[in-house]
């Protein structure tokens, strides 16, 4: 009700105010300081430990201007654009994803398979991928078959086994065949395959064809050409068949269907390019480098404890990305499905209620356990148990699988959470099963939240250090990894070493440098997860 | 799928069908009890070389004993290893937890789409850095920085040690905890900003308290990442165990000291026998470290249930 | 029937996970089979190339040695896989020699007769090869004016527990009145082990060294914590401070009124300086019989151990050439599965 208010009154209330005001304000700002303090501190360190490992210091001031005007600025003048205009911001993501994901996935998988050799990698692909196939075809010619669903894994389990029986008769004719054929069979079919089928679905089947015949054509005249120059065919096909062609189909679509974003395609190319130009001017002129151990010796040379220029880690990061890859490879499953039966199947009552409870406490205690309890639980089982030899592959993905089911678990959990109820009281109120619903419905909802944990506890295990220490893995080889049962290596596990060499420029150099590899593969993970989570969010 | 059903019935699925949902049911749920044999793995790998183990050092001695000194005195007693690792626990929780749920208050109450996009992220990242280049960057950068402040500071010490670890476990807090406090349902604000409360106000008198449950989870979970921490605390903290120093606390900062965790890797990586009793502490050690972490979180998951609250 | 666009869509999807599966699995099937070589695109020159692989485990001290040697013979024969570890001399002795995961072991120091028994309860016979020597190097700061050389006598004082004197005025007047801040290797150490052994040697109390000691595993450490104090004193490997000879000043050591001998490897070969101990590996002799690659390597690396870039390089006492022949004999009756170790204890 309005009232004679005094003056006095009236100032009294403002001050209060301003003070509560000032209050909250005070209270964001801290918030805000505390939100930062963890980051900032992190990116000081990472300052330091880059400075250590490029040691910008010794480059001369004429590179940096060097790179300044081919790289940053171009880069940063077109970013600048790009933000601008949402449509081009938009194919220039796509563009960058493009371009950079087709890169690093030719490399891994070239450098895995070769690791692995190319033939018996091969083999069991073949093997494995023709019983479902002919499975397919049947399903598709006989208008649905009841045996379809568990058809399909069992067929390719039996295309494994027969891989695994048959090798050795295989394995010699096999081998005839040059190195660069394996990998056209492996993942030039496939592209072809895909994009051939992408186009089809879009223009028809005969432009399917067309398309998958051109990209499997490219792959042959590139494996010709690059015989006939002496270089590397292997790696030339992988890197047009999933660089290349992907890349160019990508790029290719954004530019046909969108006239308006037509520009950001450009984006990578920019920044490639002005980097290459750099390199170009730098070495013409012979201008000074800064004296960094973050060469390309580090990255394709093996170790060499005495000349720090000279030492590589090529074989460890191969390792690390093998141990990582066969981790998830044997985690990934088990986790969805252990999570899909505590969140879909227990029930909440009774006694199979009570185990699930006590399943989840069980699980969430797994999750805190240190790290050097799961590798004694390796050494037991993987060297005692099973009786494998010491420090191979397979015992390393193992333990440090153990190491993360917890937290695939837990994520999967969250995400599947995370499903709205009324999807699958939709898919109940059609009729379907519940492993229909859960397969048709409820998984391809939840998978990208599983996949950003998975990636994160990934990116975590690639720099476990202490399980692998007792479970005996190799600190030092000069390959990489030749197969499950070989012995296994790891990036950390050098590094780790390294650090304790009596001589100053590997404590001080080389360290840093083979860190920054470390932190870089992590961030790359990371930044993969972050990638599927925004592009798969949903509005809540 | 439609050509599954029964045509007779139309209502009842084909028995293939069934056994086809039995199955796919019994699958998941063997991947859950899988679980259960990961825990029953651990007590088995450890009981065994830890009792043995305990019958050569008396577990009396083990437990009670302030000297953990193996090798040169044959003293077994595990106190000053518990001391350091709950030093480099208290420390960095002392940081952690109250930086990850601020930082947790406000990605959730406070901050904008576009800061949360990046914020959040970024603190992902804190976790994800391997724990050797922790170790490495608190050996080679923090400790010079902090003794150029208090020069009488060692080379190992617990400060830089708490320092890597609290930044590590931070992500841990923020990101349950903001899980938690946006899980509040929004009635809860409009009301409290219905009867006039500010957002200060709503944020700590409302929303925090709503959810305790979870940010006590998110606690207990970083706690124990702390406890477990190895490879940090081995390269920044030394190998001299020590019994803490009790009136003037902060001193222990500065001073060294060896965790559970660092004196299991140093066993497991010694040019000293490999066998007898020093060889098998590390399974005791093993065994004391799982049945304190267990402890913690069993009673942290009765907290839990207890003050969870139904929205 | 109208198959409509989603279940078209949805066959795609599918396939293309299935293919993801199928690819996995055979990435990993693959694995199982591993060829040590695979001759394929490319052939390499005619000279014959051995191939195999050989796990080395056991010390960090001699790892540096190990992982020298290793490298310039990978190269030679980029066939031979190599496998090496830092377990530290227990670790690898308990964890991979013994069980017999591994072809030979470094070992700071001789194996132990519990370690024989059990290799022998395995059926492992152990070939005992010398490969060098490591010079313990005693270090004080680099602006403790106040001494150049001390005895060992005087070591074994300040370090024994049964006197472990607070002061230097306490052990030799003409030294200051500050109190000592020691540091050194573990006791998980080998040279720990050898430096109580020899310098200390047998104590009245019921531990072998004083504990007021700052130990670690890194010698880095070590030199960081004498460089902080004037007073602080410490004992690392010579390796170590031949690659940092400006971080901390090394002492010359004198035995019983002798002249004192600096800490250099002229001196340490000669016979002269006091605390030199001796690295080993051991071999398995089962595998030196089964693996030729693994005889051709030991040939190589007790001829390596001789050269002069241990010394230069790495920082240890090469062998001499009566070590090299007595190794190569070794090596010839393990070929033959005629050798049999044995213990130190035995030996004149």
């Amino acid at each position: 009700m309005a009232t004679q208010e005094t003056t006095g009154d009236q100032l009294g209330r403002d001050a209060a105010l301003r003070l509560q005001q000032l209050k909250g304000r005070l209270f964001e700002v801290a918030l805000v300081a505390a939100t930062l303090v963890g980051i900032v501190s992190l990116l000081a360190l990472f300052a330091q430990i880059g400075s250590d490992a490029f040691q910008p210091e010794s480059a001369s001031a004429t590179w940096f201007l060097v790179y300044l005007g081919t790289l940053v600025a171009p880069t940063a003048a077109f970013t600048l654009y790009a933000r601008r205009r949402p449509a081009v911001r938009e194919t220039n993501a796509l563009a960058f994803a493009a371009v950079f994901g087709g890169l690093l996935l030719s490399a891994v998988t070239y450098v895995v398979v070769e690791s692995l050799s190319p033939y018996d990698v091969f083999i069991y692909a073949a093997f494995a991928a023709v019983p479902p196939a002919v499975v397919v075809a049947y399903d598709r010619t006989t208008d649905g078959w009841a045996y379809t669903g568990p058809a399909i894994p069992a067929s390719i389990l039996v295309g494994i086994a027969a891989a695994a029986l048959l090798y050795d008769v295989v394995r010699g004719p096999i081998g005839i065949a040059a190195g660069w054929i394996m990998y056209f069979g492996l993942v030039t079919v496939p592209a072809a395959l895909l994009i051939g089928t992408l186009t089809a679905s879009r223009r028809g089947r005969r432009s399917g064809i067309v398309v998958g015949g051109l990209v499997a054509g490219g792959g042959l005249a590139v494996a010709a050409a690059s015989i006939v120059a002496g270089t590397n065919a292997s790696l030339l096909v992988v890197f047009f068949s999933l660089f290349a062609v992907p890349t160019g189909y990508v790029l290719w679509r954004s530019v046909r269907t969108d006239p308006a974003g037509r520009v950001g395609v450009a984006g990578p190319f920019v920044l490639l390019g002005g980097a290459l130009l750099g390199a170009a001017v730098v070495s013409q002129f012979g201008i000074q480098n800064p004296d960094t151990f973050l060469t390309p010796n580090l990255l394709l040379q093996s170790w060499d404890g005495l000349r720090a220029g000279n030492a590589g880690v090529y074989p460890q990061i191969v390792g690390s990305i093998v141990i990582v890859g066969f981790m998830a490879v044997l985690a990934f499953p088990v986790g969805i499905g252990a999570a899909v039966y505590l969140e879909e199947y227990a029930p909440d009552t009774g006694i199979r209620g009570r185990l699930a409870t006590l399943l989840e406490i069980n699980i969430s205690n797994l999750a805190g356990v240190p790290s050097v309890v799961y590798g004694l639980l390796g050494l037991a089982l993987f060297r005692r148990t099973l009786g494998l030899g010491t420090g191979v592959v397979i015992s390393a993905a193992g333990t440090l699988g153990l190491l993360i089911l917890p937290i695939v678990i837990v994520s999967t959990q969250e995400a599947l959470r995370s499903v709205p109820d009324a999807l699958r009281q939709g898919s109940y109120g059609m009729g379907a099963s519940r492993w229909q619903t859960l397969r048709e419905v409820v998984l391809p909802e939840a998978i990208p939240g599983t996949l950003t944990g998975t990636i994160l506890a990934l990116a975590r295990a690639i720099g476990e250090t202490a399980p692998l220490v007792i479970i005996a893995v190799a600190t030092t080889k000069y390959s990489p990894p030749s197969g499950l049962f070989g012995s296994a290596t790891a990036l950390p596990l050098q590094i780790f070493a390294a650090a304790s060499n009596a001589k100053p420029e590997f404590r001080h150099g080389v360290v840093p440098a083979a860190a920054v590899v470390l932190l870089i593969l992590m961030l790359l993970m990371n930044a993969t997860a972050i990638v599927i989570r925004n592009k798969y969010a949903r509005e809540t | 799928m439609s050509s599954e059903s029964d045509e007779a019935t139309p209502l009842r699925r084909s028995g293939f069908v069934v056994r086809k949902e039995r199955f796919y049911g019994r699958l998941i749920a063997t991947c859950a009890v899988l679980t259960i044999a990961v825990t029953v793995g651990i007590v088995l790998a450890l009981s065994g070389q830890a009792l043995s183990f305990w019958s050569q050092i008396s577990p009396i001695d083990f437990f009670t004993g302030t000297n953990w000194s193996p090798v040169i005195a044959n003293d077994y007693g595990v106190l000053p290893l518990v001391s350091g690792t709950l030093l480099v626990t208290v420390f960095s929780a002392l940081i952690a937890l109250p930086t990850g749920l601020a930082a947790a208050i406000y990605l959730s109450e406070y901050a904008s789409d576009q800061a949360r996009s990046i914020l959040k992220p970024a603190l992902e990242i804190l976790a994800g850095v391997p724990t050797v280049i922790y170790g490495y960057m608190a050996l080679v950068y923090i400790t010079p920085f902090f003794k150029g402040i208090f020069p009488s500071l060692r080379t190992f010490n617990v400060l830089s040690a708490s320092i890597v670890v609290g930044i590590m476990i931070i992500p841990m807090v923020s990101s349950i905890s903001e899980d938690a406090l946006s899980a509040v349902p929004d009635s809860l604000r409009q009301g409290g900003y219905g009867l006039g409360s500010t957002k200060f106000d709503v944020s700590t008198k409302i929303v925090v308290p709503s959810a305790t449950s979870g940010i006590v989870a998110s606690y207990v979970l970083a706690v124990s990442r702390a406890i477990g921490e190895t490879m940090a605390v081995t390269m920044a903290m030394g190998m001299s165990p020590q019994m803490p120093y009790f009136p003037n606390v902060t001193q222990n900062l500065a001073e060294s000291g060896q965790t559970i965790t660092a004196a299991m890797v140093q066993i497991a990586s010694a040019d000293s026998l490999g066998s007898g009793p020093t060889y098998e502490a590390m399974f005791a050690l093993g065994m004391t470290l799982f049945a304190i972490t267990l402890t913690m979180n069993v009673l942290a998951e009765l907290v839990r249930r207890r003050f969870r609250e139904e929205y | 029937m109208a198959r409509s666009h989603d279940a078209d869509t949805d066959r795609i999807t599918r396939r293309k996970s299935l293919a993801a599966i199928a690819g996995a699995g055979a990435l990993g099937l693959a694995g199982c089979t591993s060829d040590g070589s695979d001759g394929s695109d490319g052939s390499d020159g005619g000279s014959e190339s051995i191939s195999g692989d050989i796990r080395i485990s056991g010390s960090s001290t001699v790892y540096p040695v190990a992982q020298e040697v290793t490298r310039s013979f990978a190269e030679q024969n980029p066939d031979v896989d190599f496998n090496l570890s830092r377990d530290g001399s227990g670790g690898g002795f308990e964890n991979v020699f013994i069980p017999g995961d591994s072809d030979i072991n470094n070992a700071s120091r001789p194996i132990a007769d519990d370690e024989l028994q059990r290799c022998r309860d395995n059926g492992i016979e152990p070939v005992e090869f010398f490969v060098a020597r490591d010079a313990l190097t005693v270090v004080v700061n680099n602006d403790a004016d106040f001494i150049d050389s001390i005895t060992l006598e005087d070591i074994a004082t300040i370090w024994s527990p049964d006197t472990a004197p607070e002061q230097w005025s306490d052990v030799n007047s003409d030294w200051p009145d500050e109190p000592f801040d020691l540091y050194g290797p573990a006791s998980t150490s080998g040279t720990y082990d050898y430096f109580t052994e020899t310098v200390i040697g047998e104590t009245e109390a019921d531990q072998p060294i004083r504990e007021d000691f700052e130990g670690t595993e890194e010698d880095d450490l070590i030199a960081q914590g004498v460089q902080g104090n004037v007073a602080a004193l410490g004992y690392l490997p010579f390796a170590y401070y031949v690659n940092n000879p400006d971080s901390v000043k090394a002492l010359s050591l004198s035995v019983d009124g002798s002249d004192p001998v600096e800490p250099s490897l002229e001196g340490a070969a000669s016979g002269n300086y006091p605390l030199a101990r001796p690295l080993f590996f051991y071999g398995n002799m089962n595998m030196i019989q089964e693996k030729d690659h693994l005889q051709t390597f030991l040939e190589y690396y007790i001829n390596e151990a001789d050269e002069e870039y241990i010394a230069e390089n790495i920082g240890y006492v090469p062998s001499n050439s009566d070590m090299v022949d007595a190794n190569l004999a070794n090596l010839e009756a393990a070929a033959a599965g005629e050798y049999e170790y044995e213990p130190i204890s035995t030996r004149d």
